[in-house]
């Protein structure tokens, strides 16, 4: 049995199709000239704080925690859709792309593991990755032009890629799409503008529109979050059967830890743009180890009529501190209840920020309860 | 498989822009401002179909151009005037190809056209005048030379009082690089009007005379009386009715009487002169015979100027005229006798002398000749009924008849009215003007206001979308454009350009000159706005969403930004269309001008002639102009309608 890890390290086989390596996006506040004059120096909105993890082919891996922790940022990073401040997003691109790339002259980033950082390809030939790498968005009521038709949403990926090179071919491909996200008869939705659709059907030309390029990778933005609850399990199961028809790995973001041990394979929980444990699905929900993610298990409402008066008193205390001014040392410490019990650890946890380690195989916990200070 | 419905991407696609546009006319139309708006549009786009195809193309730079509009009466009411009671003589324009009878007699060619005209009102029309094309006839004679044959001329009125007179006669010119056949071209002026002719015919008519109590006992002196009365007519109507309008005149009121009284202080002077030079001879004592006979003549020319003076309020003409002959005589005589150096004359008395029989001789020329003591006034009037005016070309000396003489005769009345809309200064038909004046305005209106709606959109959306420095660069743009005050920099703009461009193109220049800075100065707000909605729309999910499929930024821009962009822009270049049309109106009238027959340029002439009181000339542009921007407003506001809701859904 290999020793456990002090430190969380990605894992970067052939075996990991994406990897995050200490990223940071800081977002710039504006200064006044009063601040200018005065040598203030530029505040930032640390929103993602060195977030490292990887994802491995075929699994699911669910970001969590709290609106505003940096999850959707972080997925926005992935596509490149956020300039990031730094860190490196290892991507393992298909044959097919490599071959692409090589035959770019001047772009050979791919590592020894044959992983491309995603930041280093050049805007214009970052094309190619778009298709590779999708994401399927929150809001099926905004993330859809009001003023097209199905048919042309879904159509512009294909002509922005340019698959299909004739009317029929494409008609066919977009058929094939709606029929596979159960929209059925193709032909009914074509020509129907987005606000003649449900919300549910919306998402599913949302998941139609990501899926239709063939990605490997897809970043999936709470994509239930904002539907209704009598149709979120037909979509996950519908999320859940394409990627087992396409062989799609997801990163999944959400902030609901039932829906995250439902659907994923692995979690990772974030707090204030860190992750603060990592590990298998199941046992982090069934075992939190951190303090933030027994808080976060506990707030999961039971359903338990005998319970219904009942008012929970939750693990946390306190309010999510503002990300310009991050706490010292470990992030979560003014909220911690445990800090109180435990007043010893107080000058570790104030003045020390503590390091991701490996707890069990595969566990890894950010928390000074479970690591020795080297 | 299913194929798709209209496989042709492009039928489908103009279709669809058809079917996208059949709502919202029929939105704009179940409006009241948008109904209006849509009669008005459709009227005034019928009114340019119509200018541009019967006005010819060359109107745009011949209107103003005096020759022009020749055979208009200037600043004329329109016809219709006179159902409202306002009495105005008509306008003949007459022209004819193939005149009433063309004959071939005696070696002579004549054509003979005969025109009508009615005069029933009591005022006159402006002119009346012939316009002649006429072919340059040549044969050979028998020594083989080339012989020029020219039409001769003759204009004959036959007026209602029943005097008949030829009002022009006269041989057509041509000059030497002419060749034969081709045609000569001749309009009657004043200048070659026979007025003697049509005055004598009134005085025999009308027995004008000057009375025989005025003239006095010597009847020698009728026909001079006569000459000065002729004189007055002829000055009267060549200044007063403009020589040719004459043909419409009869006398209305003769009188002559004789100016005696206004005489009496020139006679006194004369008699003082005499009596002085008669005194100074006189004191010196000299009794020579030579030095008598000049006293004596000297006396007699006093006495006769005294005798004149007592009864000068009885004199006649021929009392005047003889006494001071007399006078003049007897000073010639005394004259004559001091040179005798017997009479011993000192020389400054001579001189003296001399001087005062120049004055007197002058005098009584000024008598015999004008106005200065008989005083002829006549006054005329319009002569209403029918005026038969039979205009003859005879071509004399030709041995053979010509095969075909192709010939072209008109008879112009410039009476006090003309078309539907009137005459403005130098006969400009203001009909034609604001009817060529429609498609100008609005393609003036049109090119303006979609320039500076482009412009406005491409830097709003490039603005908003962009960001940074370009988008700092464009705003602070924006601001200095919109803090420079447009009126006084388009005034020194627009008069340097008055100056400056020269030639053919002159006027296209000036016009886009003002357009351009038009443009310049007016896309600026319509910037801010796009780039207030490019900001809001590049934030929305469905733009996040398309980047991360890899959208390019002109994909995003023009499939996602511009569509909901082009909504609003519609309707601000509808309500830019006026804009433009106002702003060339009143640089026209302000003295820019530009040189294109636009209804601000008729409102300029106007001011130009400070002729604010012809309503014919400024309601009909004033209209139009406010029609145009009625019907643009109305149409915007039905747009802005439409748009509005949209827009709150951005």
């Amino acid at each position: 049995m290999a020793e456990l890890q002090y430190t969380y390290e990605p894992q970067k086989t052939s075996e990991t199709i994406l990897y995050v390596e200490n990223l940071k996006v800081y977002f710039p506040l504006r200064r006044s000239i009063m601040d200018v004059l005065r040598g203030r120096p530029r505040l930032n909105v640390k929103a993602v704080d060195g977030v490292s993890f990887d994802v491995r082919k075929g699994e699911v891996l669910a970001l969590a925690g709290e609106s505003g922790c940096g999850k959707t940022t972080t997925g926005k990073s992935i596509l490149r859709l956020t300039p990031i401040t730094s860190g490196v997003i290892g991507y393992l691109p298909s044959k097919k792309l490599i071959e692409e790339l090589n035959s770019i002259p001047g772009v050979n980033k791919l590592t020894q593991d044959g992983h491309v950082d995603l930041n280093s390809i050049p805007e214009k030939f970052f094309k190619p990755f778009r298709a590779e790498i999708q994401m399927i968005w929150q809001d099926p009521f905004g993330s859809l032009n009001p003023r097209r038709t199905i048919y042309e949403i879904l159509e512009e990926p294909l002509d922005i890629h340019n698959v299909g090179s004739t009317r029929e071919e494409r008609y066919d491909l977009i058929a094939k799409m709606l029929e596979a996200v159960k929209l059925t008869p193709p032909e009914d939705f074509m020509y129907r503008y987005p606000h003649m659709l449900s919300g549910g059907q919306r998402q599913r030309i949302v998941i139609a529109r990501a899926l239709i390029l063939n990605p490997t990778l897809v970043v999936a933005d709470e994509p239930v979050s904002m539907l209704d609850v009598s149709i979120r399990a037909e979509i996950l199961q519908l999320m859940m059967d394409l990627k087992k028809k396409l062989g799609l790995t997801y990163v999944f973001i959400t902030h609901d830890l039932a829906l995250a041990r439902y659907i994923a394979n692995r979690i990772a929980i974030m707090y204030l743009g860190k992750i603060v444990e990592l590990g298998d699905a199941r046992r982090v929900i069934e075992t939190p180890f951190h303090p933030y993610t027994k808080a976060l298990v506990e707030a999961i409402p039971e359903p338990d009529p005998e319970r219904r008066h009942v008012i929970k008193e939750l693990p946390i205390k306190g309010e999510v501190p503002s990300p310009v001014n991050v706490p010292s040392g470990c992030r979560f410490h003014p909220r911690c209840v445990v800090l109180d019990q435990r007043p010893e650890l107080a000058e570790l946890c104030t003045k020390k920020e503590p390091p991701l380690v490996e707890v069990e195989r595969g566990r890894y916990v950010a928390c000074w309860l479970y690591a020795k200070p080297k | 498989m299913s194929v798709p419905p209209g496989s042709n991407p492009k039928t489908q696609k103009s279709i669809k822009i058809v079917q996208s546009l059949k709502p919202i006319f029929g939105e704009i139309w179940r409006m009241t401002p948008g109904k209006v708006a849509i009669v008005l549009l459709v009227f005034l786009i019928a009114m340019s179909i119509v200018a541009v195809t019967i006005i010819p193309a060359d109107f745009i730079t011949k209107w103003e151009s005096p020759t022009y509009w020749e055979d208009n009466p200037v600043v004329a009411p329109p016809c219709w005037v006179s159902s409202f009671g306002y009495k105005v003589p008509a306008t003949l324009q007459a022209y004819t190809s193939e005149p009433n009878q063309v004959l071939f007699e005696g070696n002579a060619l004549t054509a003979e056209q005969a025109f009508n005209y009615n005069l029933d009102v009591d005022k006159l029309p402006q002119d009346i005048y012939i316009k002649v094309n006429a072919p340059l006839l040549c044969y050979k004679n028998q020594y083989g030379e080339e012989v020029r044959v020219t039409p001769e001329l003759r204009v004959v009125v036959e007026r209602p009082d029943g005097i008949v007179f030829e009002a022009w006669h006269v041989t057509l010119r041509y000059a030497e690089n002419i060749t034969c056949g081709s045609l000569l071209t001749y309009k009657t002026g004043k200048e070659s009007f026979n007025l003697a002719s049509l005055i004598n015919e009134m005085l025999t008519k009308y027995n004008i005379t000057v009375p025989e109590d005025i003239i006095g006992y010597n009847k020698s002196h009728t026909s001079t009386v006569s000459a000065i009365l002729r004189t007055t007519i002829r000055s009267e109507l060549e200044n007063r009715y403009l020589t040719t309008p004459s043909v419409f005149v009869t006398p209305d009121r003769v009188s002559v009487t004789l100016r005696s009284t206004e005489q009496n202080s020139t006679l006194s002077s004369f008699k003082i002169t005499l009596s002085e030079l008669l005194a100074a001879l006189k004191s010196d004592n000299v009794d020579t015979f030579s030095r008598r006979v000049v006293l004596e003549n000297l006396n007699n020319a006093v006495n006769n100027i005294t005798v004149l003076l007592s009864s000068i309020q009885l004199a006649t003409y021929s009392d005047f005229v003889d006494d001071l002959t007399n006078a003049r005589n007897s000073l010639d005589q005394a004259i004559k006798w001091s040179m005798d150096p017997d009479a011993r004359v000192p020389g400054d008395l001579r001189t003296r002398m001399q001087d005062a029989r120049e004055k007197l001789n002058k005098y009584i020329e000024t008598i015999t000749s004008t106005t200065e003591l008989i005083y002829p006034v006549v006054t005329f009037k319009p002569l209403q009924g029918d005026y038969k005016v039979t205009v003859n070309l005879v071509y004399s000396g030709l041995p053979t008849k010509p095969e075909q003489v192709n010939m072209r005769i008109g008879f112009i009345v410039k009476g006090g009215c003309y078309g539907i809309l009137g005459t403005a200064a130098k006969g400009i038909d203001i009909a034609s003007v604001i009817l060529y004046g429609t498609p100008i305005a609005l393609l003036i209106g049109l090119v303006a206001a979609v320039a500076s709606v482009m412009i406005g959109v491409v830097a709003g959306i490039v603005s908003g979308y962009y960001g940074g420095l370009v988008d700092e660069a464009i705003q602070r743009t924006v601001d200095i454009l919109s803090n420079i005050p447009f009126l006084p920099l388009m005034i020194i703009i627009g008069s340097i350009a008055q100056k400056s461009f020269t030639g053919e193109a002159r006027s296209l220049y000036i016009i886009l000159l003002y357009l351009v800075i038009l443009i310049i100065f007016s896309w600026g707000g319509l910037a801010i706005t796009v780039r207030a909605m490019t900001l809001s729309i590049k934030e929305e999910p469905y733009v996040e969403a398309a980047r991360a499929l890899g959208a390019s930024n002109t994909r995003i821009i023009f499939r996602h930004i511009f569509p909901q962009v082009m909504m609003y822009a519609t309707a601000a270049l509808v309500f830019r269309v006026p804009d433009a049309i106002l702003t060339e109106a009143g640089l026209s009238v302000l003295g820019l001008r530009h040189g294109w027959p636009t209804w601000g340029s008729l409102l300029a002439d106007a001011r130009a002639e400070y002729r604010y009181d012809i309503w014919w000339w400024i309601i009909p542009p004033g209209l139009m102009l406010s029609l145009t921007s009625l019907t643009f407003v109305l149409l915007g506001l039905a747009i802005e309608r439409i748009v509005e809701p949209r827009l709150r859904t951005l």
